[in-house]
C-alpha cells in the first residue's frame, strides 16, 4: 500500500512537472513540433466535409481609399496616399479616380453583396471625406451622409457592418503638420475623430476596427517605404509608429469601453496581420526557435502588447533594446486587454517585399489553420474575426479568377478545420476584396475582388466573378456539407468478380538461370589460386531434365503472388524479346517457354492470368529492332507484325491464357509519337487496326476451342472542369475526355469511326488557320473491322485532372485540345502530384456507360506512388476509397464491373513508388489490407460472413498446405515408424523361429533330419 | 547358427528396403532448394547491384555507361556507374547499366560500349578474382581485359593496361527519382505571384503511370 501510494505521487509529481514545463510555457513554439508519426491521411489533415456554426459571419470587405474613388469630390481632402501616388518618385504612373468609385456607384456595391449574400460587410471610413484636414471640426456633411446611407441600407438587408476607422488614408494635412503617426499628437487627434464616429454611426455598428494592419502602416510606410508616405527611415522611426499606433488604439478602445459601450454594446479591435512561417526542418529546434522570433517580430509586435501581458514580446526587446520604445507600467496595463476579439488578416500584402521581412531562413507558408493555432496558443484562447483573407489575380484575368476558386477553397477549409479539430472559436470570415481598386503599391496590376470592375469604363458595372460564384455557393451551403460521393459505402462485388494486380512487362530470362542443374561438367574452384573454375576432365554428371523452377525470376514472382489473396495477376509480354526481328522466323522459343512457365505455375497457384501483349513505356517502346528502325508504329507493316506477333502468343499461350489485353494504353502513344499531330494521329490509327487485327485473329482462329476473351486497356482519367462555372471549362473537360478516351472507344465500341466532335473540333480549328491537324480516315472495310472488335471494355484509371479551356496554336495533338491542367491542392496528393480524387472513378465507369451501353468492365490498372516503403498509408486509402466507388458504381448506377486490377506488384528501383511490394521484395501493409478487401469481396456490413467461400473445397487445400509445409518433420516420422515397425517385425519373427526351433529339438530329438543340418552348414560356409 | 544366418539376411533385407525407401523419397527431397555455393552468388543471389572501382596512384574512378552508349571513368558513384551485374554461365558474366538498361559491350579491338542489345560474343565477361580482392573482367570472346584506360594499347598481351582490376562496390547513390516528388505545404512558396502553389504550372504532358516503367 505504501509503496503504491509512492508511485501515485511520484506519477502525479511527474504529471505536474509536465503541466509546468507545457502549461505554463505554452505557447506558439508547439504549433511546430510535429507528430512524426502522424500519418497522411489522417482525416485531421485531409479537406474536411461539414459546416460551419449557425451564426458565423460571412463577409466580404473593400477599404476607403482602394474603391471609393471620387477623391477630389463632395469637400473631401487629400489623403497621404493621392499624395504618394502623385509623388515624382512615382512617375505618375497611377491615377487614383479610374477605381471603382463607389462612392458615386454605392448601389451596385449593395448588390454585389445581395448576390454574394453574406451576412457581413467590413469597409473602412475615410477620415479626410469627413474631416478634410483630420482634425475634428466641422464635418463635411456630404461624407456624413453617404456613410449614413451606406450603414441604413446595410441593416436594412440584414447585413453587419464590420466598420474599420482607419485603412491607411491618414488626411495630408496630418502629415504635413505633425509628420504623421511619428508624432504623438496623433493620437489624441485619432482618438477625436472615433469619438465622433461612435457617435455618429455607433447606434448601427456592432462590430468596430481601429486601425488595419498596424504593421504594415509602420513597416511600409516609414521602413521601406513602398505604402504612404514612403518614408526610408531607420528602425527607431518605424518602432516609433508602431508604438503610437498601438497607444492610439488602447486610448479608442478605453473611450468606447467608459463612453458608448454601456448603451451601444459594441465589440472592438484592431486589425493585425501576419504571414505564417514553416521551420525548415521540422525537427531542428534552433529553427522552431527561429519561426517563433519571426512571428514575435511581425504578429507578436502588435498582438503582444493589446492580447498579451501589455508589453513588447521579449524577443523584439532584446533584439532592438535600443530603438524599442518602452511602455511604463501604467501605459502596460493601459493597453493590456484592449480588444474584444482578435481580427486576423492573413493575405499577400503580409508576405512582401519578402527579402525584408525577418524570414531568419525559414519557409513561408500559406497554412492559415496553423497561424490560428499559434494565436489561439498565444493570447488565450481569443474570439477570432479573420478580418481580411484571399489573393490576387494579374490584371489582365477578368471573371475567370480560377486560381482564387481554389484558394479560397484552400484557406476556408483550413478555417473550418481550425473550428473543428482545433477548437478555435472563428466567428467570422472576410473575403477580400469585394471589388476590384486600388492595391496599394501594385496600383492597378493585380485584382483581389470578388466582383470585375473595367476601371476605363464609365459604368463601372460589377460583375461576378467565378470567385464570387464560388463564395456565394459556400456561403448558401454554409461551408463544406457532406454530400453522396465522398460517403463511404459498404457492400460487396458478386463471387466472380475479379481481385487483381497489374504489372508491367515481365522480361523474360533467355536461358534458364540455374545452370549448376543443366551443365553436365564438373568444376574446381580456385586449386591454383586464380580465382577460375577448371573443368574435370572427363567427368561427365547426369543432369536432371529442364524445369520451370529453373527460372529464378518466376520463382521470386511466384513467391509474391503467393502471399496475395488476388484472383488474377496481369502483366506484359515482351515482344521484342518473343521476335527479335519482328519476324515469325525469329521466334524465341526459350523465351515462350519462359512465359508459358509463367503462366502454367500463376495456374497452379489458382491465379489466372490476364495477359498483355504489347506494353509500351517511356524508357522503351517494346517493339523489335527493325520494326522500330522502320517507323516503329508510323509504318503500316507494323500492323501486320503486331498480328502476326498476337497470333503466335495466341496459338502458344492460349490453352492457358483466357483473358488478353492486345495493347495496353495506345492512347498515351501520344506523349511518344508527338512530333507533329499527324503522327500522333497515324501512330494511332495503326494502332487501332493492329488491335483489330489480332482480335479476329482470335475471333476467327482461336475462339472456338480456347474460350477466351480479347480487349485492350484504355488510359482513362476523369477530367473535371478546373471552374465548374465557366461554360468554356466545362466543354473543355469533356472535350478533354474526346480527344483522350472516346478518340480509341468510340472506333471500337461504337460507331467505327473517330468521335463526331473530335472531327468537328479539328475542322473548325483548321478553318481559322489553328491548325493543320486531321485524323485519318477509316475504309469501309477497316470499319467493319474496328468495329466491336474487343470482347470487354478494359481501362486504366489513376487519377482525376482537372482542365482548364486554354487556346492553343500549333499543329500537335496536346495543342489541338485545347486544354490546360490544374493541382487542386484540397485534394490528397500523392508525391508525384497524382491528385486522389475516387469519385472520379465513379464518374468515368458511368460515362463510358452512357456512352457504350452496359458492356462489362474491367479496370485493369489503378494505384497510386507512395514514399513509404513500410508503411504505405496513401495506398491503403487510396485502394480502399476507389474499390468503394467501384461498389457505388456497381450498385447503385448498375455498371457492370467485372473486376478491379491493383497497380502494380512490384517497385521499380527508381521512384515513383507504385508497387505493393519493394523492389527487394519485401511486402508493404497496403498487401494485408487488400488481402482483407478481396477476402470479404468488399466492404459488406459484417464482414465476417463470406459467401463466396466454398468451405468443400478449402478444407482439403488447407491440410494440403500444412503437409507441404510439415513435410521433412512428416517424412521423418515416417521414417521413424517404418523402422520401429521393421525392428518389431523382426523381433517377433525371432522369436517365433526360436520357440519353433526349441519345440522342434525338444519334441522331436530322433527325428531330426541331419542333412539340413548339413545343408545349413553348407550355406554358411 | 542357422539364427545368426537367418537375422544376416533380414538385416540385409532390411537395409534393402529402407533403401528402396529412401530412394523413392530422393526427388522429393531435391525439392528443396540447394543454397547457392557458388562463388559468383555469394552476395543477394545471381544478379548484384555495383559499381565497379577502380584506381591508380592519382585517380579513383568508376566505371559509367552513358545514355548514348558511351563508357568512361566517373570521379564519383553515380546513377550511370550502377550496374548490375549477372551471371551468365560458370565464371563469365554480364553487365547492364541499372540507368539506361544498356549492356557493357567491347569491339574486337578492346573498345568498350554500352548496347542494347545483348550479344554473347561481345557483351560476356570472364571475372577472375584476384587475392586482393579485386577483379579482372576479359572479354569471353575476344580475351581482352576491360579497361578505363584510354592510352594503353589493349590486346592480348600479358601487361595488364592501366584502371584494369575493378573493386565492385556496394551502391550507396539514391536512385533518380523519375517524377519530381512535391509536398505543397512544405514547398516553397512563390509569394509575389498570382499563383503561389503553381497550381497551374503542371506539365502538359502529364505522365501516365503505366508509362514511366
Amino acid at each position: 500500500m505504501l509503496v503504491w501510494y509512492r508511485k501515485g505521487s511520484l506519477a502525479l509529481g511527474a504529471l505536474v512537472f509536465v503541466w509546468i514545463v507545457t502549461g505554463f510555457d505554452m505557447n506558439g513554439r508547439s504549433v511546430w513540433i510535429k507528430d512524426p508519426n502522424l500519418s497522411p491521411v489522417n482525416e485531421t489533415q485531409m479537406f474536411l466535409y461539414d459546416t460551419f456554426p449557425p451564426e458565423f459571419l460571412w463577409g466580404v470587405g473593400t477599404s476607403a481609399f482602394q474603391v471609393e474613388g471620387s477623391q477630389r469630390k463632395d469637400g473631401k481632402g487629400p489623403s497621404i496616399w493621392e499624395y504618394f501616388i502623385q509623388s515624382p518618385l512615382r512617375a505618375g504612373s497611377m491615377t487614383d479616380d479610374d477605381s471603382s468609385d463607389s462612392y458615386t456607384f454605392l448601389e451596385k456595391d449593395l448588390s454585389a453583396l445581395d448576390f454574394l449574400g453574406v451576412s457581413s460587410y467590413q469597409f473602412s471610413i475615410s477620415w479626410p471625406r469627413l474631416f478634410p484636414t483630420g482634425v475634428v471640426t466641422a464635418v463635411n456633411e456630404k461624407g456624413l451622409h453617404y456613410y449614413n446611407r451606406l450603414l441604413n441600407s446595410l441593416l436594412h438587408r440584414r447585413i453587419e457592418p464590420v466598420v474599420t476607422l482607419y485603412h491607411w488614408d491618414l488626411p495630408l494635412t496630418l502629415q504635413e503638420e505633425y509628420g504623421g503617426w511619428k508624432n504623438e499628437s496623433l493620437i489624441d487627434i485619432f482618438s477625436d475623430f472615433a469619438m465622433f464616429c461612435f457617435k455618429a454611426f455607433g447606434d448601427r455598428v456592432k462590430y468596430w476596427i481601429t486601425v488595419h494592419n498596424p504593421y504594415l502602416v509602420a513597416w511600409q510606410g516609414y521602413g521601406t517605404g513602398i505604402h504612404a508616405p514612403g518614408e526610408r527611415q531607420e528602425g527607431a522611426a518605424v518602432y516609433t509608429v508602431g508604438h503610437n499606433l498601438i497607444k492610439a488604439h488602447a486610448r479608442v478602445w478605453h473611450q468606447y469601453n467608459k463612453y458608448f459601450r454601456p448603451h451601444q454594446k459594441g465589440f472592438l479591435s484592431i486589425t493585425l496581420g501576419s504571414y505564417w512561417i514553416e521551420p525548415n526542418h521540422s525537427k531542428d529546434a534552433s529553427d522552431i526557435t527561429k519561426c517563433q522570433q519571426s512571428m514575435q517580430a511581425t504578429l507578436g509586435w502588435f498582438a503582444k502588447p493589446i492580447h498579451g501581458d501589455g508589453d513588447y514580446p521579449e524577443e523584439l526587446k532584446s533584439k532592438f533594446a535600443s530603438i524599442l520604445p518602452n511602455f511604463t507600467k501604467a501605459e502596460k496595463n493601459h493597453i493590456r486587454g484592449t480588444a474584444d476579439f482578435f481580427a486576423f488578416s492573413f493575405g499577400p500584402n503580409n508576405f512582401i517585399p519578402q527579402n525584408m521581412l525577418p524570414k531568419m531562413g525559414q519557409n513561408f507558408s500559406l497554412n492559415l489553420r496553423e497561424a490560428l493555432k499559434w494565436i489561439k496558443l498565444e493570447y488565450h484562447s481569443p474570439r477570432i474575426l479573420i478580418a481580411e483573407n484571399g489573393w490576387f489575380t494579374k490584371s489582365s484575368v477578368k471573371t475567370e479568377d480560377t486560381t482564387v476558386i481554389y484558394i479560397m477553397k484552400g484557406f476556408i477549409n483550413k478555417v473550418l478545420q481550425a473550428i473543428k479539430y482545433d477548437k478555435i472559436d472563428v466567428f467570422g470570415y472576410t473575403a477580400w476584396s469585394l471589388l476590384d481598386g486600388f492595391e496599394w503599391q501594385h496600383a492597378y496590376s493585380i485584382r483581389r475582388g470578388l466582383f470585375y470592375v473595367d476601371f476605363n469604363s464609365k459604368e463601372k458595372e460589377r460583375i461576378p466573378k467565378s470567385s464570387a460564384l464560388y463564395y456565394k455557393q459556400i456561403i448558401q451551403e454554409n461551408g463544406f456539407p457532406m454530400k453522396e460521393s465522398t460517403l463511404s459505402f459498404q457492400s460487396r462485388f458478386p463471387c466472380d468478380f475479379f481481385w487483381g494486380m497489374a504489372e508491367s512487362v515481365i522480361k523474360a530470362e533467355s536461358a534458364a538461370s540455374s545452370p549448376q542443374f543443366r551443365d553436365p561438367n564438373l568444376y574446381l574452384w580456385n586449386v591454383t589460386g586464380d580465382g577460375l573454375f577448371r573443368q574435370v576432365k572427363g567427368v561427365q554428371l547426369k543432369t536432371r531434365p529442364a524445369q520451370c523452377t529453373d527460372f529464378v525470376s518466376i520463382k521470386k514472382q511466384l513467391e509474391l503472388l503467393s502471399k496475395t489473396k488476388i484472383t488474377h495477376y496481369r502483366f506484359a509480354l515482351s515482344w521484342s524479346l518473343i521476335l527479335p526481328t519482328g519476324e515469325l522466323s525469329s521466334i524465341n522459343r526459350q523465351v515462350l517457354r519462359y512465359y508459358r512457365c509463367m503462366v502454367s505455375e500463376m495456374i497452379k497457384l489458382r491465379i489466372s492470368p490476364v495477359v498483355t501483349l504489347y506494353y509500351p513505356t517511356h524508357r522503351s517502346l517494346g517493339l523489335p529492332g527493325p520494326l522500330l528502325q522502320n517507323g516503329g508504329w508510323l509504318n503500316q507493316s507494323t500492323i501486320q507484325a503486331f498480328r502476326n506477333y498476337a497470333e503466335v502468343c495466341f496459338q502458344k499461350l492460349g490453352d492457358l491464357v483466357k483473358f488478353w489485353i492486345t495493347i495496353n494504353e495506345p492512347n498515351r502513344l501520344s506523349d511518344i509519337y508527338n512530333n507533329s499531330s499527324n503522327d500522333t494521329y497515324q501512330a494511332a490509327h495503326n494502332l487501332l487496326i493492329a488491335h483489330a487485327l489480332a482480335w479476329h485473329v482470335y475471333d476467327e482462329k482461336y475462339r472456338s476451342f480456347q474460350r477466351g476473351q480479347v480487349s485492350l486497356s484504355l488510359h482513362s482519367d476523369w477530367a473535371e472542369p478546373a471552374n465548374s462555372f465557366i461554360d468554356t471549362h466545362r466543354k473543355a473537360a469533356e472535350r478533354f475526355l474526346q480527344f483522350e478516351i472516346a478518340w480509341f472507344s468510340d472506333p471500337i465500341f461504337k460507331t467505327g469511326d473517330y468521335p463526331v466532335a473530335m472531327r468537328e473540333y479539328l475542322r473548325h480549328k483548321n478553318s481559322k488557320g489553328l491548325s493543320r491537324s486531321a485524323l485519318p480516315h477509316f475504309t469501309s472495310e477497316e470499319k467493319k473491322l474496328i468495329k466491336g472488335a474487343a470482347d470487354f471494355y478494359a481501362l486504366n484509371h489513376f487519377t482525376t485532372r482537372f482542365v482548364i479551356h486554354e487556346a492553343k496554336n500549333g499543329s500537335r495533338y496536346e495543342f489541338d485540345r485545347d486544354v490546360a491542367f490544374l493541382q487542386d491542392f484540397t485534394y490528397l496528393n500523392s508525391p508525384s502530384r497524382s491528385a486522389v480524387v475516387p469519385e472520379g472513378l465513379r464518374k468515368t465507369l458511368n460515362w463510358i456507360k452512357k456512352r457504350y451501353g452496359n458492356t462489362d468492365v474491367y479496370v485493369t490498372a489503378s494505384g497510386i506512388d507512395d514514399h513509404s516503403l513500410n508503411n504505405d498509408e496513401l495506398r491503403k486509402y487510396y485502394i480502399e476509397k476507389y474499390v468503394q466507388e467501384a461498389l457505388k458504381a456497381h450498385h447503385i448506377d448498375k455498371v457492370k464491373i467485372r473486376g478491379y486490377f491493383a497497380f502494380k506488384l512490384t517497385d521499380e528501383k527508381a521512384k515513383p513508388r507504385f508497387g505493393f511490394f519493394t523492389s527487394d521484395s519485401k511486402a508493404k501493409p497496403a498487401v494485408q489490407f487488400y488481402n482483407r478487401v478481396i477476402s470479404s469481396n468488399g466492404f459488406p456490413l459484417e464482414p465476417s460472413e463470406n459467401v463466396c467461400d466454398s468451405p468443400m473445397e478449402k478444407a482439403p487445400c488447407a491440410l494440403c498446405l500444412s503437409l507441404t509445409l510439415k513435410g521433412p518433420l512428416i517424412f521423418f516420422g515416417c521414417c521413424l515408424f517404418s523402422t520401429f515397425l521393421l525392428l518389431m517385425s523382426i523381433i517377433l519373427f525371432h522369436k517365433r523361429k526360436r520357440r519353433k526351433w526349441y519345440w522342434a529339438k525338444n519334441s522331436q530329438p530322433v527325428c531330426t533330419p541331419v542333412k539340413t543340418r548339413y545343408k545349413n552348414v553348407l550355406n554358411q560356409m | 547358427m542357422l539364427a545368426i544366418s537367418t537375422s544376416l539376411q533380414n538385416e540385409w533385407c532390411l537395409l534393402f528396403i529402407s533403401l528402396i525407401f529412401w530412394a523413392t523419397l530422393a526427388p522429393m527431397a531435391s525439392a528443396f532448394p540447394l543454397p547457392n555455393s557458388s562463388p559468383l552468388y555469394q552476395f543477394e543471389g545471381q544478379v548484384r547491384l555495383r559499381h565497379l572501382y577502380t584506381a591508380d596512384e592519382q585517380t579513383h574512378l568508376f566505371l559509367e555507361i552513358l545514355q548514348d552508349g558511351q563508357v568512361r571513368g566517373s570521379r564519383h558513384q553515380n546513377a550511370f556507374s550502377l550496374l548490375e551485374i549477372k551471371a551468365v554461365k560458370p565464371g563469365i558474366i554480364r553487365m547492364q547499366g541499372a540507368k539506361t538498361s544498356l549492356f557493357l559491350c567491347m569491339t574486337s579491338n578492346g573498345h568498350l560500349y554500352g548496347s542494347e542489345h545483348y550479344s554473347e560474343e561481345s557483351c560476356n565477361f570472364r571475372e577472375k578474382v584476384l587475392h586482393d580482392g579485386y577483379n579482372l573482367y576479359y572479354s569471353e570472346h575476344y580475351d581482352i581485359p576491360v579497361s578505363l584506360s584510354s592510352t594503353g594499347t589493349l590486346s592480348r598481351n600479358r601487361q595488364l593496361p592501366p584502371f584494369s582490376q575493378f573493386l565492385p562496390l556496394v551502391n550507396r547513390v539514391p536512385l533518380d527519382p523519375v517524377f519530381v516528388d512535391y509536398n505543397f505545404y512544405e514547398q516553397e512558396l512563390d509569394i509575389e505571384s498570382a499563383d503561389p502553389l503553381s497550381m497551374m504550372g503542371q506539365a502538359p504532358g502529364f505522365m501516365s503511370p503505366s508509362y514511366v516503367f
